[in-house]
């Protein structure tokens, strides 16, 4: 099993692979197991790493996550989405679950995690623009919303915060962020099915 | 879009990105039970911002994290070697009664003259004759600093066929510990689970208080002597009882379910001095 390469092929018919790994892993394929490991798992421990920052719980965070996949690769089916989303949302709430206990650890605080739990892995998220420059639907539905509604979807979605988390860094009340939070996803919305 | 639609439309919205709680989401989770256009509704959502997940930088994770999967999974299919594990000696043929603490049967008699809701139903459809209870799943919640290898796994339950036969043997490997993890079932082939290349026996938490919800707990093992560890999805005191389905090969996401084959209650409370 290598790990050696982070790139990721993202080419048509990509997800018709992953899906088919899916379905053998669920007929107890474990080859097809580890081909699916050799082609997400970058991406996954990416994306808990990014939620978690620190490495050895987003170590458990992806053992876990595939052996959720082998246990429950059965219970995929199309109509829950691509076979990559699928995974990508796997890992995240696996992630963000772990992420919540270790706040609750912390007293609801990641600030007060001492240096031997936090890796300081982070680095500024790229622009959308440049980020998601093969999803021009997402930018620009994302681009329309006000500068702090977008941070805090982007932020929730992609490293894990909780509302409460940004309340309390931003200084603005909880009720605040949640309006914002669900205006902004209402918007998302309008601005899909205006493109859809 | 009306009201309901709106809400229920802001749910998935909210689910997706990541903003509810995981007692909120595993609420949420159950809405396909009663809404068929939930789990649309979700996917809509999901596939709409999963490319958020672009921005985030892939990392390659070290090679120890395939190691211990390949190791865990093992453990569940191999069954050869299970490092710290004992799972005690096998038990014969037919299985002597169970020891129990006094008033435990009763309790347990009481228990099941309560449970006349999900599962029997489902029993009364199946085409599968039912299984017999062995033993009674027995669940003492332990402080955490008294968990350690040498205490765990205990052999807690026997679940048999209809013919007292024993087909798995079911251990406590771990409590829940204060990190929030909610503990791990170790199950063993002890008989000859009955099923065809097509099928798999999926194990169901049954939950206390809440008529027809179940949770899976995953596939169970059917080579005999394999053996298989089970991350629960939730406290075992969640669970008024452990039920085990025949399902399609792979399972199913629950709470739809096919035939059951054996079940066995979980009791939390006035047992002492169990282990």
């Amino acid at each position: 099993m290598s790990s050696e390469g982070i790139e990721e092929d993202q080419s048509p018919g990509s997800d018709e692979l992953v899906g088919q790994w899916l379905a053998d892993v669920a007929a107890g394929d474990r080859r097809a197991l580890s081909l699916l490991y050799d082609r997400v798992s970058s991406r996954l421990f990416g994306l808990q790493l990014r939620i978690l920052d620190n490495r050895a719980l987003a170590e458990e965070a992806l053992q876990e996550t595939f052996i959720k996949v082998w246990n429950n690769s059965g219970s995929y089916s199309p109509d829950k989405g691509t076979p990559t989303a699928w995974l990508n949302t796997l890992a995240r709430f696996q992630a963000i679950d772990m992420r919540r206990r270790e706040l609750v650890r912390h007293g609801g605080d990641f600030g007060n995690r001492s240096t031997q739990d936090v890796d300081l892995l982070k680095t500024q998220l790229p622009s959308l623009q440049d980020g998601l420059a093969d999803s021009q639907l997402l930018s620009r539905c994302l681009e329309r919303l006000k500068p702090d509604v977008k941070s805090c979807i982007v932020a929730i979605y992609c490293e894990g915060f909780t509302q409460e988390e940004i309340s309390t860094a931003l200084g603005r009340p909880l009720g605040t962020v949640k309006s914002w939070v669900l205006r902004g996803l209402k918007n998302l919305r309008e601005c899909f099915v205006e493109h859809d | 879009m009306n009201t309901t639609d709106d809400d229920k439309d802001s749910l998935a919205a909210l689910y997706t990105l990541g903003a509810l709680s995981e007692a909120e989401r595993l609420e949420a989770d159950q809405r396909h039970k009663t809404d068929p256009q939930w789990q649309p509704l979700l996917a809509w959502w999901q596939q709409r911002l999963d490319p958020l997940t672009q921005l985030v930088p892939p990392a390659a994770p070290p090679p120890s994290v395939w190691q211990k999967i390949e190791a865990q999974l093992g453990e569940q299919l191999s069954g050869q070697h299970v490092p710290d594990v004992d799972v005690g000696e096998l038990p014969p043929h037919r299985s002597p009664p169970v020891s129990q603490e006094p008033g435990l049967i009763e309790e347990t008699i009481e228990l099941w003259r309560q449970r006349a809701r999900y599962w029997q139903m489902a029993t009364l459809a199946s085409v599968v004759a039912i299984a017999s209870i062995a033993a009674v799943l027995v669940f003492k919640p332990l402080p955490f600093q008294l968990q350690s290898p040498s205490d765990l796994p205990v052999t807690v339950a026997v679940l048999q066929n209809e013919d007292n036969v024993p087909l798995w043997a079911v251990s406590l490997r771990k409590t829940g510990t204060d990190s929030g993890e909610y503990g791990e079932l170790l199950v063993t082939v002890v008989g000859e689970p009955q099923l065809d290349s097509t099928q798999s026996h999926q194990m169901w938490m049954v939950l206390k208080d809440r008529d027809e919800d179940v949770q899976s707990v995953g596939l169970l093992p059917d080579e005999t002597g394999e053996v298989r560890r089970l991350v629960l999805p939730r406290p075992l005191s969640d669970a008024s009882e452990l039920a085990v389905s025949l399902e399609p090969k792979g399972g199913v996401p629950g709470p739809e379910h096919g035939p059951v084959v054996t079940r066995t209650f979980v009791v939390t409370s006035k047992i002492s001095n169990v282990f």
